[in-house]
């Protein structure tokens, strides 16, 4: 049996700012063009599993994504306590988005006393020029990655869209929490690979909310 | 001859056999996947059931019962007959008069005439919510058909009577949450009766949503602290199992109370509850949620915090339809009562 570690992970960010189309690509593979405001907070899981030579580990994320408006922020510490990873999502073509990143990240500083680790996660890349889209982006990534290497934080961009960076965000959560190192270049032979549970782990994946 | 033929027709309707040129049977895609309420679906509906067939039927034969209640409402209201026929369910095409007689939306209306017209003007220009109304608006019921349209009638009606609301009841405001009652509102009712119906649910005694959405959520709080006391004191044994394994009221039971169970029960289901919501306000919700942790006991005490989530959120797994579960219902507000815990009481 493969060693199995549960964790708690929750996305944080201001309104709009894609949490759950994010967490909708992540679990259920397509990107919804009917995802509804989330009231208070949603709840869904998902089985990662990292291999290593020969460790293998399990981990089960489970996922708390929480409603964008301030005034649900009273109930977030019931979301983010215990949690050992926060995902802290902003809109890149939107500056105010990326305003609010802060204030969630002092609120986990000054609130939470377990080890929680930071990620910073700028959303929608597929809107942004660069890629081909419509929109400028908002905040330049070297202010972004110097402000995340302050904190201690990881800094990724997804697209929800496009599918772009998703599994490999949770893949990352999942194995700092195991404490496996991710190996920056393509996968050989004997380093770190890390992979999707297949078809028949489908009844490990649900989502809910409330 | 001719005549003859015609009227012959008609006589036989849709029956087997009947002649229908397929030109004369408009063939398009969204009459398929669009259902009785008005939800677009991916695939084509599956024809009725018989079952279906025969609640459909049913409501038919209770038309003409509520058009009669309806033209003497005021002698309705003394009856008894009345709570009993709302919660059988208020026929769908009677649905907003009835909500508009329960509410009194026209008492409400009593010398308001331009009242509406004149603070949406205002909350355009000065609403502090409108984006976020916006961007609620943009994702609110997109998959039924009068929200489909970005920027469509519905969506300006949403919109408008959101940015009004928001100006007119400064205390609320806008808050996550509202969009999707004001959206259902709009499915029966026009405009600026949405509004007022919005204003009812929110203020008046009986409902009280005012301090469901309120900064703080202090009605929300209360709603929940009084299902765990029920929980506690008439399922003592799985409320235990549930502090256990965590599962905490505040967190199942948010998106139940804010919104009476919309998107948490299938919509036809939602309706039925929403008509007895609308007739007996506060009550409903509070036994409502009972109910389900009650449906849901044998389960419930066997899971882990991540299945009994799941199960609490999509709530399928049990063998009842919309009937059965109203007369629970109603069984379950009376068990309530004789409890003494149908109501936590005032505010402080």
């Amino acid at each position: 049996m493969d060693e199995v570690h549960t964790t708690k992970v929750v996305l944080l960010g201001r309104t709009g700012s894609g949490k759950t189309s994010l967490i909708v690509r992540y679990i259920s593979s397509v990107f919804s063009e009917n995802v509804k405001p989330t009231i208070g907070a949603a709840f869904s899981k998902k089985t990662v599993q990292l291999i290593h030579g020969e460790e293998r580990k399990q981990v089960v994320l489970a996922i708390w994504d929480t409603a964008g408006d301030e005034r649900y922020e009273s109930m977030a510490p019931l979301y983010y306590r215990n949690s050992s990873a926060a995902i802290i999502c902003f809109d890149l073509a939107d500056r105010q988005s990326y305003n609010k990143v802060d204030f969630w990240v002092k609120e986990l500083v000054e609130k939470v006393e377990q080890n929680c680790k930071l990620y910073i996660c700028g959303t929608k890349t597929d809107l942004l020029a660069e890629y081909g889209g419509p929109l400028k982006r908002a905040v330049g990534p070297t202010e972004v990655m110097a402000y995340a290497k302050k904190l201690n934080a990881k800094f990724v961009e997804t697209s929800s869209k496009s599918n772009y960076g998703i599994d490999d965000l949770f893949k990352l959560v999942a194995a700092d929490f195991a404490g496996f190192t991710l190996c920056e270049a393509p996968p050989i032979e004997d380093s770190l690979r890390l992979q999707e549970p297949n078809q028949t782990d489908v009844n490990e994946k649900s989502s809910c909310c409330f | 001859r001719d005549r003859a033929a015609i009227v012959a027709k008609y006589d036989k309707g849709r029956e087997e056999g009947a002649e229908i040129d397929p030109w004369e049977d408009a063939d398009f895609f969204v009459y398929k996947v669009t259902d009785r309420y008005g939800f677009l679906h991916k695939e084509p509906l599956p024809k009725r059931t018989e079952l279906e067939a025969k609640a459909l039927l049913i409501e038919r034969s209770r038309e003409i019962k509520w058009l009669k209640m309806l033209k003497n409402w005021d002698k309705s209201l003394l009856s008894d007959k009345l709570r009993n026929r709302v919660y059988k369910g208020i026929p769908n095409s009677l649905r907003s008069q009835a909500w508009s007689q329960i509410l009194r939306l026209d008492k409400i209306k009593l010398n308001k005439e331009g009242f509406y017209d004149q603070a949406k003007l205002l909350a355009r220009r000065t609403s502090p919510d409108i984006r976020q109304i916006d961007l609620d608006v943009n994702r609110t019921y997109r998959n039924h058909i009068m929200f489909r349209d970005r920027y469509g009638i519905k969506q300006q009606a949403l919109f408008h009577v959101l940015a009004t609301y928001s100006m007119y009841n400064t205390e609320v405001g806008y808050c996550q949450g509202m969009s999707g009652i004001a959206a259902l509102l709009l499915m029966y009712f026009n405009e600026e009766d949405a509004f007022w119906a919005l204003s009812c649910l929110l203020s008046d005694r009986m409902h009280g949503m005012h301090g469901l959405f309120k900064p703080g959520f202090p009605k929300l709080l209360r709603l929940q602290e009084h299902h765990e006391k029920i929980c506690k004191k008439l399922l003592t044994k799985l409320h235990k199992h549930l502090k256990k394994i965590e599962v905490d009221a505040r967190i199942y039971s948010m998106k139940w109370f804010l919104q009476c169970f919309l998107d948490r029960l299938p919509f036809s289901l939602t309706l039925r509850v929403w008509d007895a919501f609308i007739f007996d306000g506060d009550r409903v919700p509070i036994a409502m949620a009972f109910l389900v942790i009650k449906l849901y006991k044998k389960q419930l005490s066997k899971m882990s915090f991540d299945e009994a989530m799941s199960h609490l959120q999509t709530m399928e797994n049990h063998n009842f339809n919309d009937d059965e579960i109203m007369e629970m219902l109603q069984a379950t507000m009376l068990e309530l009562r004789r409890n003494g815990l149908d109501h936590p009481g005032p505010s402080q």
